[in-house]
């Protein structure tokens, strides 16, 4: 507990996990856009889901615990103090968008083929499986722009 | 369980909720007594809005969804496009209003 609990794994499992989600998110949206069968469709927006919510827990106990005391004030002094004011801030909000959104994908995906052409949902759910998907990498962007800095905050 | 209602239901509790954390997180920051507030709440004011925009998705989802209302293939894929809009444009309000607190615009 104590190694997963740690500063390096929690990182590592909050990008794993966020890295899992952005993909299920893709791997949905192709499995929509060439009609893929009911099983795969609810196994990808399942795996994307519980992805997100695992990053968010590991992410939320590793900022909550470990960067705002530790790695906060590294950057704030460093060479890119915006990495926090503007990364880490706006990404630690826009996160909380993504569990909501990415449910919405899931419910969406329960629906039977033959209801998807009568509801005439199928580009706007591929359309909300693109944007996850896109909202997750520009978090991860920023993730790796925070890590840069404070990194390039120690040497400074 | 009538799935489309479902769909429909989560969608506007997605946007209430994003319009929750892009309000709070900006009114936060402009007024201390609501982030000390939150901070308070749950021992961090992030947790606190993690907490508060779970809460209003998830009671949103049962409230809209236990709203007697024909929901059509329509009504569905109007709130799903309002969903997506409303979390682009909550990012970009939270990134422009970050990035100018950073530069001092405002």
């Amino acid at each position: 507990m104590e190694i997963l609990l740690s500063k390096p794994v929690l990182i590592g499992i909050h990008l794993g996990f966020g890295i899992i989600g952005i993909d299920a998110f893709l791997w949905l949206l192709g499995e929509l856009k060439y009609r893929g069968r009911k099983k795969p469709l609810l196994i990808t927006a399942v795996v994307g889901a519980l992805s997100f919510i695992g990053s968010w827990i590991a992410g939320g106990y590793y900022y909550v615990k470990f960067y705002g005391p530790l790695v906060r004030p590294v950057i704030k002094g460093g060479l890119a103090p915006w990495a926090h004011n503007i990364m880490m801030e706006t990404k630690e909000h826009i996160f909380l968008f993504i569990i909501p959104l990415a449910i919405t994908a899931l419910f969406a995906v329960l629906l039977k083929e033959e209801e998807f052409e009568s509801l005439n949902i199928r580009k706007v759910v591929m359309l909300l499986a693109a944007f996850i998907a896109a909202l997750g990498l520009v978090i991860g962007a920023m993730g790796f722009m925070i890590s840069a800095a404070a990194r390039w905050g120690v040497i400074n | 369980m009538k799935k489309q209602k479902l769909i429909y239901s989560s969608s506007i509790a997605a946007i209430l909720s994003t319009l929750f954390v892009t309000v709070i997180t900006i009114l936060a920051e402009k007024a201390p007594v609501l982030k000390t507030w939150l901070a308070d709440f749950s021992g961090h004011h992030w947790t606190s809005k993690s907490i508060l925009s779970l809460a209003i998705y998830f009671s949103g989802l049962i409230i809209f969804y236990l709203i007697p209302r024909q929901v059509t293939g329509e009504i569905v894929k109007k709130y799903l496009k309002v969903t997506i809009l409303a979390a682009f444009l909550g990012a970009l309000a939270i990134f422009i209003f970050f990035a100018g607190h950073n530069f001092g615009w405002f």
